[in-house]
């Protein structure tokens, strides 16, 4: 295994009765890395993470997090991870300081940590408030700050931002984007490809327990979806009229089309247009995101 | 096992059980009905009621009269100073006696040795109602049983002077409700062992525990120390309310421990059944007041209900066991053969549950993420 390769799964495999939830993925993360984990509800994503964090074992194929084999070294592997869930399971009646003390317990960490946590995630002026009355983003965020506590060099964030309003999710895509820069190594599984867009280095699409494509954002851009041309042109008849025209650049009757508005002389701005991640997903999956 | 985690889901499962109201509540409910009971017994039965007693080979037969509430046992010097106590020829100033008992020289011999020895008891009923009687003459018939089982051969002569007045019988059942307050104490366990188990699996914080440090067997482990303290502290409280420490301490105290750890075995089953609290709540609400019941079936009022069919169903359920243990040893009553039933029930029946619970836990510890 290359020393920066933090996360290296091989053929792995998980059924659930007869079905098959995960069905023989590879791939690998580096070390500082955000790695999306894209798909639609039911795709994979959350066994996929069950899997890698040692909730639950494989029934083929093998998986190193940390340079620890999730079966086999599960108890070292949870010193190394941080974990946030789908679903947000706090303890309600608890305040949010006491919940983040009760981790601290668990990990064997100095209290005074729980403080410098709910500080980092603009939470300190709710500590002693009962977790039921958090909004949803403040959950979220108490999550992640569960999830840190400890400095796992790997994080698995599981739909991180579902639910949020927009301010709440930039808010905490910054926290993201921050722990990326400090080094940690980041998984995380969502079904917003603006959002994976914006903060994976590297993305896998994954449908019905299968990877089907790969790659950076922009690669999979470039690989899969098409590419465009923005038109503006006057109209011939009323000068002072503009109409929009989106022609494919791999499109040979587009291509003669754009010809013909460059010698009409109507052509008033051409503007470039990239691909959407959406674009992508329904070109390598066949369906529509959920 | 890790001893720091355990430690962790206990303090953190101890103050959970504090800022659950409800919770909270049910906790105290047992001692809220002692103090209610203790209440009520003072301000009704508050009046002494003295008993003459010719014992001339100190039968513990006496003790079962001592064991009522608010009793005066007074020795007699002759059989005939109780019957002339009781003739209706009292010298003025003299003490009033509302139970009088003559029991023969080698007594307890006697029954042993199926003799059919007679016991002469009598009774004013101005100052004892028909149902103390009762509960008298079961309770003295209870007693020749353990001396002799299985038939209580005693012929029993009861003599009933002077007209029925009203009397205090919950006076009468005080030691009686002991046993049954240790019942109710115990739905502790059977109530908030499933209930705090369920919950880590309902709101999915078993799996940020899964991903933790610590282990199922830690985190099994952590609730039963918070519960099981909860447990002892509740009962301590309750039985010592109702003043059960009495007669054979050591056998009380054991029957608490027993009973506690019964509790907590069934709670962990219960548990291990259900996966949301509001259906473990339907269910544990029934199958607690069938394990309450079985309180009443012990003691004196046991005697009374002796030949109910429902006395024989009520035989297997474990806390009968516990309920006629802390009533033997609060009484000083039972043969070392009916304690060691009682204690083998009671600890045969929760290692059984605790063993089941454990077996499907385990199982539900391997598929933990998907629960």
């Amino acid at each position: 295994m290359n020393l920066e390769t933090v996360i290296e799964v091989e053929d792995l495999r998980r059924s659930f009765k007869e079905k098959e939830a995960v069905a023989g993925i590879s791939f690998s993360i580096e070390r500082g890395e955000i790695f999306g984990l894209l798909g639609p509800n039911g795709a994979g994503k959350t066994t996929t993470i069950r899997l890698l964090t040692g909730q639950i074992d494989p029934n083929g194929g093998r998986a190193r997090v940390a340079g620890c084999d999730v079966v086999r070294d599960r108890t070292k592997l949870k010193a190394l991870i941080g974990v946030v869930f789908e679903d947000q399971n706090l303890y309600d009646r608890l305040s949010g300081r006491d919940n983040l003390r009760f981790s601290c317990w668990l990990y064997d960490l100095p209290e005074s940590r729980a403080d410098d946590m709910l500080a980092l995630v603009n939470l300190a002026d709710r500590a002693k408030s009962p977790v039921r009355t958090y909004s949803t983003g403040m959950k979220q965020r108490l999550m992640i700050a569960r999830a840190l506590l400890h400095k796992p060099p790997v994080l698995f964030l599981d739909e991180l931002t579902r639910g949020l309003d927009p301010i709440s999710a930039r808010d905490i895509r910054g926290i993201i984007e921050g722990l990326r820069q400090e080094g940690t190594t980041i998984l995380l599984t969502t079904h917003l490809l603006d959002e994976a867009d914006q903060l994976c280095q590297h993305l896998a699409f994954i449908v019905n327990g299968r990877l089907v494509a790969g790659g950076s954002p922009r690669e999979l851009k470039l690989a899969h979806g098409k590419r465009s041309l923005l038109v503006v042109a006057a109209d011939p008849q009323n000068p002072n009229r503009l109409s929009e025209t989106t022609l494919g650049m791999d499109d040979a009757r587009d291509t003669a089309r754009l010809n013909e508005l460059m010698r009409e002389g109507n052509v008033r701005s051409i503007h470039s247009q990239e691909a959407t991640l959406e674009e992508v997903f329904i070109e390598v999956a066949g369906i529509r995101p959920a | 096992m890790h001893p720091r985690i355990i430690w962790a889901i206990a303090r953190k499962d101890a103050l959970d059980l504090w800022l659950n109201k409800a919770t909270l509540g049910g906790l105290l409910a047992p001692i809220v009905l002692s103090l209610v009971y203790l209440l009520i017994g003072k301000v009704i039965g508050n009046s002494t009621m003295n008993i003459l007693v010719y014992n001339p080979g100190t039968s513990n037969v006496v003790q079962i009269l001592d064991s009522f509430q608010n009793t005066q046992v007074t020795q007699a010097g002759s059989s005939s100073e109780v019957s002339n106590a009781f003739s209706g020829v009292v010298s003025k100033g003299a003490t009033h006696y509302a139970v009088g008992l003559v029991v023969p020289s080698g007594f307890d011999a006697s029954l042993v040795a199926g003799d059919r020895p007679q016991l002469q008891l009598f009774i004013d009923a101005k100052d004892v109602n028909s149902q103390t009687r009762v509960l008298v003459e079961a309770a003295i018939v209870n007693y020749c049983r353990t001396v002799a089982s299985p038939q209580p051969p005693v012929d029993l002569v009861t003599r009933v002077v002077n007209q029925a007045a009203n009397t205090n019988m919950a006076a009468t059942l005080s030691k009686f409700y002991a046993s049954l307050i240790l019942l109710v104490s115990l739905m502790v366990g059977i109530t908030f062992m499933p209930q705090i188990l369920i919950e880590e699996k309902e709101k999915k914080t078993l799996r940020m525990l899964m991903v933790s440090p610590a282990s199922f067997a830690d985190m099994l482990l952590g609730k039963l120390i918070v519960v099981l303290v909860y447990q002892f502290i509740l009962t301590g409280v309750v039985m010592a309310i109702q003043e059960a420490f009495t007669g054979q301490v050591a056998l009380v105290v054991l029957y608490a421990v027993l009973g506690g750890l019964f509790s907590l075995s069934l709670g962990l089953l219960l548990g291990s059944l259900f996966s949301t609290v509001s259906a473990s709540s339907a269910a544990i609400g029934p199958i607690a007041a069938i394990f309450i019941i079985a309180g009443i079936f012990v003691g004196p009022l046991g005697d009374m209900l002796s030949s109910s069919p429902v006395t024989r169903i009520v035989h297997f359920l474990p806390t009968y066991y516990i309920a006629e243990g802390v009533w033997n040893a609060t009484q000083n009553l039972g043969t070392f053969s009916s304690q060691l039933l009682d204690i083998g029930v009671v600890l045969g029946s929760t290692i059984v549950f605790f063993a089941v619970a454990a077996w499907a836990l385990r199982r539900q510890s391997a598929v933990a993420a998907s629960i």
